[in-house]
């Protein structure tokens, strides 16, 4: 059992290490060295969830649902790749089975509203085309509407927008036709511009 | 609404063919045939260039959203270390 003081030292060591090295150490059953991995990472393992999950307490288990599966398939990263893509990949995996269990019957988007009324109502918006690629207050307002959007929806726009996946990877991930994909993040970037609407409106 | 209005409010014909292809333009994912209907579609049709425009700059933010967010209860490392000690001591 370690001394206060040598754990402290040992954490300092730890810290202080690439992430290869960590990887290399945790590989051989280092928790500590585990633990450093997701301290680096679980920001962005996190962020990926949460985008995709919207809600925070689900997120948070997705992320840590994805470290300990990063653990038990540490022998499965190949060295060469980088760590926060693969932690990427998982987390990307871990937040997609979750929202398939849920089951969630969603609302075929143009079964109800149709496309000309959506188009109509996006013909609201003023016109102003000039949003400030830095304006970090249209960023919030942007990623909130951007949780409100319909699950199947969301994750094929974060997936493909946000995480800068390719439309065939898109595709694949949510086990669709490359058409079927396309239109879901059409018919998301669409909407989430929609509802963008009255905060454009008020500036 | 005037009838006149009323008339400009109407969308043109091929508007919606037009905004069907703007996801594809923008990620120039585009055939010549549909490049072409869209390009001459745009240069008559004033809203359908503004939804151009401002989908661009939804895609263009949604691209620049900070990859990275705080886990709100904290670090999640000793949450996933117990569930590794607790794994290890099941198995």
């Amino acid at each position: 059992m370690p001394t206060a003081h040598g754990a402290t030292l040992y954490s300092a060591a730890v810290a202080a290490d690439s992430d290869a090295a960590l990887v290399h150490a945790a590989r051989g059953g280092d928790q500590h060295s585990f633990a450093e991995l997701v301290r680096r990472h679980e920001h962005r393992v996190y962020g990926v969830c949460r985008r995709m999950l919207a809600d925070p307490r689900e997120a948070e288990e997705c992320a840590q649902d994805a470290f300990v599966q990063a653990w038990r398939h540490l022998d499965r990263f190949a060295e060469r790749a980088q760590l926060t893509t693969w932690l990427h990949r998982i987390a990307v995996n871990e937040a997609l089975q979750r929202l398939r269990r849920r089951r969630v019957v969603e609302v075929d988007l143009e079964e109800h509203v149709g496309v000309l009324d959506l188009m109509r109502r996006v013909d609201d918006w003023s016109t102003r085309p000039d949003i400030r690629a830095e304006d970090a207050a249209f960023r919030a307002h942007l990623d909130e509407r951007l949780m409100e959007l319909p699950d199947q929806l969301r994750v094929a726009v974060v997936l493909r927008d946000v995480e800068g996946l390719s439309n065939q990877e898109v595709a694949d991930a949510l086990e669709l036709s490359l058409a079927a994909a396309k239109a879901r993040i059409h018919r998301g970037r669409m909407q989430l511009r929609a509802k963008l609407s009255n905060w454009i409106d008020d500036q | 609404m005037s009838p006149i209005s009323q008339i400009r409010a109407l969308p043109l014909i091929g508007c919606r063919r037009a905004r069907a292809l703007l996801s594809d333009h923008i990620d120039g994912d585009l055939g010549d045939a549909n490049h072409r209907f869209l390009a001459a579609h745009l240069a008559r049709c004033g809203r359908c260039r503004r939804i151009l425009a401002t989908l661009t700059a939804v895609i263009d933010n949604l691209r620049a959203l900070p990859a990275d967010q705080a886990p709100p209860g904290g670090s999640l490392a000793d949450a996933v270390g117990q569930r590794l000690a607790d794994n290890s001591r099941s198995a």
